[in-house]
C-alpha cells in the first residue's frame, strides 16, 4: 500500500456526535447532499463545510485523521485554478473552486459519518429509516438483512483485495512474448479470483446463516433516535434556511 | 444463499465504487464496479437483483455520500442488462439491441436532473466551458497549435449553448462503454466460475416449512443412521457408504477421518440433510438453528460472524421477540464483557467461542461442531475444546465433534472413525495417546529441531530494527512490530512462532517486500551476485527493490491462483522462461501428478491448491519462500506431505521461512525458531545452541 487510504473505521472517541443516532447522521448527510446539488452557491458550501468543521470539532476527530492527499492532487487542482483564471479572471477561479469545493464537502460529510458511528449502528439505522416503505409492500426486512450482510463482510472483502494486489505484484513481469502466460493481461484474472473466492465467501455465509436457522434479529440493543437527535436535526435545519437566505439575498 | 451472494458481490461493488471516489486517480476501478452485481444479475432471479441494487446502494450512501450513491445505482442497472441478458443465454445482438434503449434513456437522466437542479447545471457549465477555453487560450500562443485553439473554443461554445445535446451524447456514450465493458469481461469470468463449487450444503427444514411448524415438531435425539451413503449428483463416486450409528441425548461423540474422507458430509447428514440412501430416523425434525433443535459450528470462524457486534452476533437470525440472557451465553464461553466489540476483532478463538455462544442462544438438544479448532491457535484450541466438552454435563447437549486431529478426539466419549467414506474399526495411525491433557494445550513435546546440516551459509537477509504500524500518525495507528532484528541464513529453515495477532503477517510481508518498514532496513544480501567475503560485510539492498526474490506463500491459497488452469498459473508465476517440462517437473517436486498440469484451479481441493502455490513459487526460482500458516486447514496425512516436501526443499539448499502458530510438526523443516509476540521478537526456549562461528539465533 503506497497511498494512505482512508480508515473507513469509527475514530475513538464519545462526545455528542458519537452519541447521536446513526440514523440522523445519515439523514443529515442526505439533506446537506440535497442541499449543495440544488443550491451550489457559496454560502450553502460554506454552511455544509461549517457544518463538517464543527462536527468534526465537536467530535474531537484528531488532526493525524484527515487524509493527506499527493501532491499532484493540490498540483491539479492549481492547474485548474490558473487555466480558469486565465480565461475568465478572478471570477472564473472562483467559479472552478466552488465546483471542487462541491465535491470536496459532500465527500468530507459522509467520512465523518463513519469516522464517529460504529459500524455495527449503521445497518440497523438504514432499517429504520426505510421502515415507511412497508405501506409500500416492499420487501424492507429483506433490504435490511442485506444491507446488514453488506456491510458486514465489506472489511473483509477490501482485506482480500488488498492480498489480491499483494499476490499480482509478487509476480515476474514477462517482457517480449506474448504467448506465454506470464505476459497476459492480468486483469481477467485478477477480476476472475476475486470473484471465484467471493463465491467461496457467499456459501459458507450461506452456509452460517442456514446453520443459524435463517434470518431474524440483527441487534441485540436497538437503538432509536432521541432528543439529542431532534436539537441536531432542527440546527441543521436553521443552518439550511440560513445558507438560502444568504444565497438569494447576496 | 440469495442473501449471502447479494451481500458479498454487493460488497465488491460498494468496494470499488468507494475506491474510486475516495481515492484520486483509482476512477478506473469504477468501471469494473459492474461485474460483481452482473455475476449476481446473471446467476439468480431477478429479486436478488432489486435486493442487491437497495442493498449496495444504501451501503455506498452510508459509506461515502450520495455521489457514490449516483455511482452505484447506475452500476447496478448496467449490471442488471448485462447480467439478465446472460442469465437468458442470448448473445452480443441482445446486448445491442438493450444498449440502444438503455444508452439513451440513461444518459437522458442526467439531462433531466440538470434540466431541474438549475444552478448546478451552470456551475458545472461554466466551470467546463472556462477550463476548455483556458486550454484554448493557451494552444493560441503557440503558434501551430492555434487552430485547434479556434476547434475549442467553437466546442466550448456550443457546450454553453446547447448543453443537454452534449451531456446526453457522452452519458449515452458512457453507458454504451459500461455495458460493453462489463459484457466483455462478464463472458470469460462466467465462464471460469462454473467450475467453482457454489452451493449451501445445508438443508434447513426452516427453508421448506417455515419456521413456526419446525419448532413444532422439532426432536433431533436420539438419532440412528442405518446404512446411510451420500453423493454429491447421481452417478458421482459416494462419499459415503453404509454408515450405520447411533447419537444420544447428553453423549460427547467424536468423528475422526482425513480430508475426504467424508466427514463433514456426515455432519450434514446429521444436522439435517436427505441421504442419497439409507436412512435416517429421529423422533422428529432436525430442527437446524431452531430453538431445541440441531446447532451446527463450521470451520472457518471469520465467515461465521454475521453480527457486527458480539452481542448482536449471538442474537443474530433469532425469531423476534425471544428473549436471550446474552452477557450469561458470553460469561458460558469465556467473552463476558466483550459484547460491544465488534466481531472482527476478536481472534479466530474467540470467534468460535463466540459462534458456540450462538449456537447455544438456540438452546439445542444436539451440537455439531466440524473441524471447529484446525484454524484456531494452539491456546485457543484448548479452551474450545475444555468448552465443547463441558456441554454435555452442563445443559445436557450432545456434542459431535468431528476433527482430524487425533488428540481432540480423546476427551470423547465415543470416537467414530472415517475413512474413505465408511465406519472403520480401528483408530488411524495418527491417533496419539488418549491421556492427552487438554487442560495444557499450549505445552511442546521437547522435540529436537532438524540437523542444520551442511547448507547453512552466510547471511540473506537482515532486518535491522524493523518496526511497523498501519496507520501511523492517525487515531487507528496499530503498532504491528517492534525493533525486530533477525538475520536470515542461506539454507536454513527458521520457524517464526506467533499467535493471532502477533504481527506475523506484517511480518511476512515486509519480508518479501511487500510493505516498507516504517522505522529500520530489511535488507537482501547477495542479490548483486558478487560476495565479497574480504570486504567483510554486503549491506545488502532493500527488499523492496526486489519484489519476487523472496516467495511468499499467503495464508489463503485461492487468492494467489490467478490463472485458468494449474500449467497456466505455475508458468505465470514462474516466469516467461517456465515451459511445460518445467512444470511438470516443479509438480513433481512438490508431490503431484504432472497430469494435473492440465486441471482447472477452481476443482482443486485446499491442499492441492497449496501445493500448486509452492509450485508456482519454486518455478521462480526465489532466493528464500516465506509462508504463512502453510499447514492451516489440512489433515493430518496433507499436513505430512507438505512438511516432507518443505523439508526435501530445504535439504537441497532452499532457504524457508515459515511463520505459524503452529509449532507441532514443522521440527522436521526447520533448524531454528524464534517466537514473535505483540510484534515482538523473542528468542524462543529450544534455541540454545548457537550456529558455531556466527552469532545465531535473535541477533
Amino acid at each position: 500500500m503506497t497511498m494512505r487510504t482512508v480508515p473507513l473505521r469509527q475514530v475513538p472517541g464519545d462526545s455528542f456526535v458519537h452519541r447521536l443516532w446513526a440514523g440522523t447522521k445519515l439523514l443529515i448527510v442526505l439533506i446537506l447532499g440535497l442541499m449543495t446539488w440544488a443550491l451550489p452557491s457559496w454560502p450553502a458550501l460554506g454552511m455544509v463545510a461549517g457544518v463538517v468543521i464543527v462536527t468534526a470539532l465537536i467530535a474531537g476527530i484528531p488532526l493525524g485523521a484527515i487524509p493527506r492527499p499527493p501532491w499532484w492532487f493540490w498540483g491539479l487542482i492549481g492547474i485548474g485554478v490558473a487555466v480558469n483564471a486565465s480565461f475568465a479572471g478572478l471570477a472564473g477561479a472562483l467559479v472552478f473552486l466552488r465546483a471542487t469545493a462541491l465535491a470536496l464537502v459532500l465527500v468530507g460529510s459522509s467520512i465523518l459519518v463513519i469516522w464517529t458511528t460504529p459500524m455495527a449502528d449503521v445497518a440497523p439505522a438504514i432499517a429504520r429509516l426505510m421502515r415507511p416503505l412497508r405501506w409500500f409492500r416492499l420487501p424492507v426486512d429483506e433490504w435490511a438483512v442485506s444491507i446488514a450482510l453488506c456491510l458486514r463482510g465489506l472489511p473483509m472483502l477490501i482485506e482480500e483485495l488488498r492480498m489480491l494486489r499483494a499476490a499480482h505484484k509478487l509476480r515476474p513481469v514477462a517482457r517480449g512474448r506474448t504467448d506465454h502466460p506470464s505476459a497476459e493481461m492480468g486483469i481477467l484474472d485478477l477480476i476472475t479470483a476475486a470473484m471465484s473466492s467471493a463465491l467461496r465467501r457467499s456459501s459458507e455465509m450461506a452456509e452460517a446463516i442456514t446453520a443459524r436457522g435463517g434470518t431474524g434479529r440483527l441487534t441485540a440493543h436497538p437503538s432509536g433516535p432521541g432528543r439529542a437527535d431532534a436539537v441536531a436535526l432542527l440546527a441543521i435545519g436553521v443552518a439550511c434556511a440560513i445558507a438560502i437566505t444568504a444565497t438569494v439575498l447576496l | 444463499m440469495e442473501f449471502a451472494s447479494v451481500a458479498i458481490f454487493g460488497g465488491l461493488t460498494v468496494a470499488a465504487v468507494v475506491i474510486a471516489s475516495v481515492i484520486p486517480l483509482a476512477q478506473a476501478a469504477g468501471l469494473l464496479a459492474p461485474i460483481p452485481l452482473a455475476v449476481v444479475a446473471a446467476r439468480t432471479r431477478p429479486r436478488a437483483l432489486v435486493t442487491a441494487t437497495v442493498a449496495t446502494t444504501a451501503v455506498a450512501f452510508a459509506m461515502a455520500g450520495t455521489g457514490a450513491m449516483a455511482t452505484v445505482l447506475g452500476s447496478a442497472l448496467v449490471a442488471g442488462i448485462v447480467g439478465d441478458i446472460k442469465r437468458r443465454g442470448r448473445g452480443f445482438p441482445t446486448l445491442l439491441a438493450a444498449t440502444l434503449v438503455a444508452a439513451p434513456l440513461l444518459g437522458g437522466v442526467s439531462v433531466l436532473l440538470l434540466l431541474i437542479l438549475v444552478p448546478l447545471r451552470e456551475l458545472t457549465i461554466e466551470a467546463l466551458t472556462n477550463s476548455i477555453h483556458g486550454v484554448a487560450g493557451l494552444m493560441h500562443r503557440w503558434g501551430p497549435f492555434d487552430r485547434v485553439g479556434n476547434g475549442l473554443d467553437a466546442f466550448a461554445d456550443s457546450i454553453a449553448s446547447h448543453w443537454w445535446v452534449w451531456i446526453w451524447v457522452s452519458g449515452t456514450v458512457g453507458t454504451v462503454i459500461s455495458l460493453v465493458v462489463a459484457w466483455w469481461i462478464l463472458g470469460p469470468v462466467i465462464h471460469r466460475l462454473r467450475d467453482v463449487p457454489s452451493e449451501d450444503t445445508l438443508d434447513s427444514d426452516v427453508q421448506a416449512t417455515g419456521r413456526s411448524a419446525v419448532e413444532a415438531g422439532v426432536a433431533p435425539l436420539p438419532i440412528v443412521a442405518e446404512g446411510v451413503g451420500f453423493s454429491y449428483s447421481p452417478g458421482a463416486p459416494p462419499v459415503l457408504r453404509d454408515i450405520d450409528l447411533r447419537i444420544d441425548p447428553g453423549e460427547f461423540v467424536a468423528i475422526v477421518g482425513a480430508n475426504g474422507s467424508g466427514k463433514s458430509t456426515l455432519a450434514k447428514i446429521l444436522a439435517g440433510r436427505t441421504p442419497t440412501s439409507g436412512v435416517v430416523h429421529r423422533p422428529g425434525l432436525a430442527g437446524l438453528g431452531v430453538h431445541g433443535g440441531t446447532a451446527l459450528v463450521l470451520q472457518r470462524p471469520e465467515v461465521q460472524m454475521l453480527g457486527s457486534r458480539v452481542a448482536d452476533d449471538v442474537v443474530w437470525g433469532l425469531p423476534a421477540g425471544t428473549e436471550v440472557d446474552v452477557d450469561a451465553l458470553l460469561a458460558e464461553v469465556g467473552l463476558a464483557g466483550l459484547g460491544d466489540r465488534e466481531t472482527t476483532d476478536l481472534s479466530g478463538g474467540q470467534q468460535q467461542r463466540l459462534a458456540i455462544a450462538a449456537a447455544l442462544a438456540r438452546r439445542p438438544q444436539l451440537l455439531i461442531a466440524d473441524e471447529v479448532t484446525s484454524m484456531v491457535d494452539p491456546e485457543g484450541r484448548g479452551h474450545l475444546l475444555k468448552l465443547l466438552a463441558a456441554l454435555p454435563r452442563r445443559h445436557g447437549i450432545a456434542v459431535v465433534l468431528i476433527t482430524h486431529r487425533g488428540s481432540e478426539a480423546a476427551a470423547a466419549d465415543r470416537v467414530i472413525h472415517l475413512d474413505r467414506g465408511r465406519i472403520v474399526p480401528h483408530p488411524p495411525l495418527w491417533m496419539p495417546d488418549p491421556t492427552t491433557d487438554l487442560d495444557h494445550p499450549a505445552v511442546v513435546e521437547s522435540s529436537s529441531l532438524a540437523d542444520p546440516g551442511p547448507h547453512i551459509g552466510g547471511p540473506l537477509m537482515v532486518l535491522d530494527q524493523v518496526s511497523y504500524a498501519h496507520l501511523p500518525g492517525s487515531p487507528w495507528e496499530v503498532q504491528a512490530l517492534t525493533d525486530v532484528n533477525l538475520t536470515v541464513y542461506r539454507g536454513e529453515g527458521l520457524l517464526i512462532v506467533g499467535g493471532n495477532g502477533s504481527g506475523k503477517t506484517t511480518l511476512a510481508w515486509i519480508m518479501a517486500g511487500l510493505l516498507t518498514p516504517l522505522t529500520g532496513t530489511c535488507h537482501l544480501l547477495g542479490v548483486t551476485g558478487k560476495v565479497t567475503p574480504a570486504a567483510g560485510f554486503d549491506a545488502g539492498e532493500p527488499i523492496t527493490e526486489h519484489v519476487g526474490a523472496v516467495g511468499l506463500g499467503f495464508q489463503h491459497a485461492r487468492l494467489q491462483l490467478q490463472k485458468v488452469t494449474v500449467a497456466d498459473e505455475i508458468m505465470a508465476a514462474g516466469g516467461e522462461k517456465i515451459g511445460t517440462a518445467e512444470v511438470a517437473r516443479v509438480l513433481e517436486l512438490v508431490g503431484l501428478p504432472r497430469e494435473m498440469a492440465a486441471s482447472k484451479v477452481d476443482s482443486l481441493s485446499g491442499g492441492q491448491m497449496r501445493r500448486v502455490v509452492l509450485a508456482g513459487l519454486i518455478a521462480r526460482k526465489p532466493d528464500m519462500l516465506v509462508l504463512d500458516e502453510p499447514l492451516a486447514g489440512l489433515d493430518p496425512v496433507s499436513r505430512d506431505e507438505i512438511v516432507a516436501l518443505l523439508a526435501r526443499l530445504r535439504a537441497e539448499g532452499m532457504t524457508i521461512v515459515i511463520i505459524s502458530h503452529d509449532f507441532e510438526s514443522l521440527d522436521s523443516v526447520c533448524t531454528r525458531r524464534v517466537r514473535l509476540v505483540d510484534g515482538r521478537l523473542l528468542p524462543d526456549s529450544h534455541d540454545v545452541a548457537p550456529l558455531p562461528g556466527r552469532d545465531g539465533g535473535v541477533r
